[in-house]
């Protein structure tokens, strides 16, 4: 909404109340890439995208910021105003592990972007006190949780799809594991390694750097 | 990494995480063996297993928030108006507040701005938005915050400046400070100030909040956002009327007053529920429909039907609380936050507070405070201790209530007025019942006015309330009333049936159970043959029906009907409906007096307390009644302290919610004047007594049942002080009464026979005393099981007689079966089944029966001293018969040995 009124918009937006995508677009798609419709997924990306996007900038939530329920609440709201009630359960699936790679990339992008700005000097920048402190706690963000999780995936590509699902699109244990179509046990005997493999070599690379 | 050596890592940590820790050293060597890397790698693994995912999870949610925070913070740096933005103060619905300050550094000026991003303006509308704004920038209060300028932007979007506020939101300033109630309420009045401020100015507010109220550092309130406040004045233009409808959705719901959800006017009303609320979350730390609040929906259905539980009784231990308690809210940790005791809070609150809060946040806008000043106006008075109007206010708006859930008795003591008003009332809402049933209003209209012009034509004489230069008495129209209904059979059944059924009620608090009860089981009879299950209505009549045959003594009919009501009740209405209650409380009432039921009746008693008090609130009359009730049957239990403190709040209820004419006030006073009384502290049960003898008098007419308990109460009191030709005076009145309006036959005519037999005894005149006891108990025979206890107490009374008069022979019999009828009902440490004994033992000794009277005699004289102390008049009887009987032994010298303890 602030694309209308702010010239320097970083990005075009949707105009107010308007609904970009018919929910039956998005499920169409889903059920075309199902289907086998490769084309599909292309199509589905940069709605589910849009949407991710229009709905964290217009998020308002009120709980403690620096949760993963943020995100959570994103996808699941993205994926009610973007499908259709009676969607299959496969498509629902489908829905969710491209949200969550979506959410993702938002993340990462955005975080970059300011990391970009920040060195370049050019923004007042205000940001929330607290999740900074607590990040600069932590130690690493998002963009290190991304690299890590790349190289996950070049060498095992169901345990980054579990924590992408899990962390990203805030499935619980159960819906992620039939998601990826994983026994319980397997998805958390999984997570765990992914979660120490990853915290080890997060740790590894801050501390080489 | 290649996979394969992945493969290698993920299998090695599979297998140590998954071996006893123990034991992981061991099966690490093992699996690495040489390979030094494989084992570094496996072991830096587990270095970070032990991590929660804390750290991931705090990663990814920060760069959420990022997100969500970066569109708000890329107008910082740009200019708006003549002010440069600096920062991000918040986010509403109607939009974010920007923090900024003036562009040209001539004043060090901070404030804030507000765009206004949901109003998609007109053009049409900008002019009048300019006219509203100048409105909005006249308000000068040291308590509001002040609108210095607006515009729009290039894309059309108004914006605000207003006055920047460092401070606090007002709960959260309270929170943080610890404040205590008065320090609160010192706060909350200089809001109201404020508010009256903007009404007098002609704006309303219509979104208070605690978000919207800020208190700087000094403890000053400012109050934000008159934004979309509105002029009161006419609006000639419908667009206007779509853009507030529209911002009256965005409101933060659970601030919204009835009105603003139903979409009706809005007027400085819905201010004062605001502040109502708001003085209800500073006072509790907790909304008013938090229990409503998990979906939109739950919550309007809330805020429009539900009355909100009354701000002390959050702090009320018990169901209700743990009920709160799982819904999130903490009482503990409120009090703490105030420096107190839940107790001590729940004790601050109850009374004039809760009044006030729930008077300010009533349903219709006209019930509430008329101003923001007067809401601050009865806070002031409760700060100084002066009566607050909430309470006065809140006597009329229970009389409303209370006319409507008892319209007939309301006759009996009100005008006949009321009384209309009253039917109209009940009409209205057994309408809804039967709308709920059956989709047939129009008739469901025509009943109710049917009922109305019919209590119209009783109630309007030739001469229209008066009939020989008085008014008429509630009898008088009753009686009116009961003749035409039974004459007009022309009426439709379900309006002969409801009409019967309040006549028949109005009869059964009346005490005239001889003509409520044909009246009522004619109304129970018409609604079964129309029902076809379980009805509101038959739970109605069943359960006026056994009340009346419950006061005419007729138990085990009461019993059958009271039993069928209960069944009924809970399957229509919920275990924990105050409809539930009521029946509840009848057969309570019915089951106490019989001491194998005293169990089952104080149950139900305190169930239906609890319900009372859950869903009606803790100052209900219902609450008082039931507590009545408990106090009654505590007196059965011969606890004469729980009954007086029973009884003793039940009356503090009375005298803050309803006249002194109320039926039950009267009732209340008597028995706390009996418990007095029998507690000894005879000067004030004098008068309580007086005055409850008083009241009914001019309530029920002279010659009413009603007077008869408080008469027999005054004749104890006269009895304990020895003045025995008073007492029996007035137990004469009322065994008179008694046998007019109870009946000749009546369990309740036969008790007053007994009490004055008893008196007679006393006052030494046996023969007197005989008749009279044989009349109670003759009336017993016919009406009570004989292991009835009144039964045992009679015959135990005309064994004494007997005695008295010489002919202990014929003491035996009657002293024996009530012996025995004692010790079964009320076990061997009564001091009833000791009365007994020792009677029964002077008895057997008058009769040459030593060895059966000497352990009847010394047992029965240590239990009643050991019950009811050495002083007692029973004890000190019981030892001269002890004594009687040693000395007609021969046996003196063992006197001190046998009375004295084992």
């Amino acid at each position: 909404m602030f694309g209308a009124i702010v010239k320097r918009s970083p990005r075009e937006k949707a105009p107010t109340g308007a609904r970009m995508t018919r929910p039956s677009s998005v499920t169409q798609l889903l059920r075309d890439w199902r289907e086998g419709q490769s084309d599909a997924l292309d199509r589905l990306t940069p709605l589910v995208y849009d949407e991710l996007r229009r709905l964290a900038d217009r998020f308002m939530k009120r709980e403690r910021p620096g949760h993963t329920l943020q995100a959570t609440a994103i996808v699941h709201e993205a994926y009610e105003r973007l499908t259709d009630m009676d969607i299959p359960w496969a498509d629902r699936q489908h829905f969710f592990s491209i949200a969550a790679r979506l959410m993702r990339r938002i993340l990462v992008d955005h975080a970059k972007q300011r990391a970009t700005n920040k060195r370049a000097g050019n923004v007042t920048v205000f940001e929330l006190q607290d999740h900074d402190t607590e990040i600069a706690d932590i130690g690493f963000g998002i963009v290190e949780i991304d690299q890590a999780l790349n190289q996950l995936a070049a060498v095992d590509r169901r345990l980054a799809d579990i924590v992408e699902v899990h962390y990203f699109a805030g499935l619980s244990p159960e819906e992620t594991a039939a998601t990826l179509g994983i026994s319980l046990t397997t998805f958390h005997r999984e997570l765990r390694t992914a979660k120490a493999w990853l915290t080890k070599t997060i740790r590894a690379a801050l501390h080489d750097t | 990494m290649t996979p394969e050596r992945w493969q290698e890592i993920r299998d090695a940590f599979h297998r140590v995480v998954e071996s006893p820790p123990a034991e992981r050293d061991a099966v690490l060597k093992t699996l690495c063996g040489a390979d030094a890397e494989l084992r570094r790698e496996v072991e830096a693994m587990l270095a970070s297993d032990a991590d929660s995912d804390r750290h991931l999870r705090a990663a990814i949610g920060g760069a959420v928030a990022h997100v969500v925070e970066h569109q708000r913070t890329s107008l910082i740096g740009t200019l708006l108006g003549g002010y440069r933005v600096t920062g991000v103060l918040g986010h509403g619905g109607m939009g974010t507040v920007y923090l900024a300050e003036r562009a040209d550094r001539q004043f060090q000026q901070r404030v804030a701005i507000k765009l206004v991003e949901q109003m998609a303006v007109h053009p049409q509308l900008r002019t009048r938005l300019r006219a509203e704004r100048q409105i909005l920038a006249n308000l000068e209060h040291p308590y509001i915050a002040h609108l210095i300028d607006g515009g729009e932007n290039e894309a059309g979007i108004p914006y605000l400046v207003i006055e920047y506020i460092d401070g606090q939101p007002v709960d959260e300033y309270c929170r943080t400070r610890k404040l205590g109630i008065r320090a609160r309420l010192q706060l909350f009045e200089k809001v109201c100030a404020a508010v009256d401020y903007a009404h007098r100015n002609l704006i309303v507010h219509r979104d208070l909040k605690p978000q919207n109220i800020l208190v700087t550092a000094d403890g000053t309130p400012k109050l934000l956002d008159f934004g979309i406040a509105k002029l009161l004045a006419p609006e000639p233009a419908a667009y206007t009327l779509a853009v507030t409808r529209l911002q009256d959705r965005l409101l933060t719901p659970e601030h919204a007053a009835p009105e603003q959800v139903l979409g009706r006017p809005i007027t400085i009303a819905t201010d004062v529920y605001a502040l109502g609320v708001l003085l209800y979350q500073l006072l509790c730390d907790r909304s008013p429909y938090a229990l409503h609040s998990s979906t939109l929906q739950g919550l309007e259905r809330a805020i429009c039907n539900e009355d909100p539980p009354r701000p002390s009784n959050l702090f009320r231990s018990g169901r209700a609380r743990a009920l709160l308690e799982a819904g999130g809210f903490d009482p503990q940790s409120a009090a703490n936050e105030r420096g107190t005791s839940v107790e001590r809070l729940r004790r601050a609150l109850a009374g004039d507070l809760d009044e006030i809060v729930l008077k300010a946040m009533r349903k219709e806008p006209e019930a509430r405070y008329g101003t923001a000043a007067l809401l601050a106006a009865d806070l002031r008075r409760h700060l100084e201790g002066e009566l607050v109007t909430a309470r006065q206010g809140s006597g009329r708006y229970r009389a409303y209530t209370f006319v409507r859930r008892n319209a007939a008795a309301v006759a009996l003591v009100s005008t006949v007025i009321v009384a209309l008003a009253g039917f109209a009332g009940l009409m209205w809402s057994q309408q809804q019942q039967l709308k709920a049933q059956r989709d047939l209003a129009d008739q469901e209209r025509d009943r109710a006015t049917q009922v109305s012009s019919f209590m119209v034509d009783i109630f309007s004489a030739a001469d229209p309330f008066k009939a020989q230069g008085r008014e008429f008495t509630a009898s008088e129209l009753l009686d009116r009333g009961a003749a035409k209904i039974l004459a007009d059979l022309n009426q439709q059944p379900e309006v002969r049936a409801q009409m019967l059924d309040s006549i028949g009620y109005a009869y059964q608090r009346q005490g005239n159970q001889d003509k409520a009860i044909p009246l009522l089981e004619q109304s129970l009879q018409i609604r079964r043959q129309a029902a076809t299950g379980p009805t509101p209505l038959l739970v109605t009549s069943l359960r006026n029906l056994a009340d009346a045959l419950r006061m005419a003594g007729k138990a085990a009919s009461a019993e059958g009907y009271y039993r069928q009501a209960l069944a009924m009740s809970q399957e229509l209405f919920g275990e924990r409906d105050p409809r539930v209650a009521d029946v509840m409380v009848g057969l309570g009432r019915l089951l106490y007096p019989n001491p194998a039921h005293i169990g089952e009746a104080e149950q139900l008693l305190e169930n239906a307390l609890a319900i009372y008090r859950d869903k009606l609130g803790p100052q209900d009359s219902e609450v008082a009644s039931t507590l009545s009730d408990l106090g009654n049957l505590m007196l059965w239990k011969d606890d004469l302290a729980s009954a007086e403190q029973y009884h003793r709040q039940a009356l503090r209820i009375y005298q803050a919610t309803v006249p002194r004419t109320h039926p039950d006030y009267a009732q209340t006073l008597g028995s706390l004047g009996y418990e007095l009384m029998r507690r000894g502290s005879l000067t004030e049960a004098e008068r309580m007594l007086n005055e409850a003898l008083e009241l009914k008098r001019q309530v029920f007419g002279n010659g009413s049942a009603q007077l008869s308990g408080v008469l027999q109460s005054l004749a104890d009191l006269h009895d304990q002080r020895g003045e025995l030709k008073e007492a029996m005076a007035l137990e004469s009145e009322a065994l008179t009464i008694s046998q007019h309006s109870a009946g000749e036959r009546a369990v309740e005519t036969g008790v007053f026979f007994d009490s004055l037999a008893r008196l007679q005894w006393k006052a030494g005149m046996p023969e007197e005393a005989r008749g009279n006891v044989l009349a109670a108990l003759s009336i017993y025979a016919e009406k009570l099981p004989t292991d009835h206890p009144y039964v045992a107490s009679s015959e135990q009374l005309l064994g004494e007689i007997h005695l008295a008069s010489g002919d202990a022979r014929a003491a035996i019999v009657p002293l024996r079966h009530s012996l025995d009828v004692c010790t079964r009902t009320y076990g061997a440490e009564s001091w009833r089944t000791a009365r007994a004994q020792s009677a029964l033992g002077a008895a057997l000794a008058a009769t040459d029966n030593a060895a059966e009277a000497e352990p009847l005699l010394v047992v029965g004289y240590r239990t009643l001293r050991a019950q009811l102390g050495n002083d007692d008049e029973r004890t000190q009887l019981a030892r001269k018969r002890v004594l009687k009987f040693l000395t007609a032994q021969g046996r003196a010298a063992e006197a001190d040995r046998v009375l004295a303890n084992n």
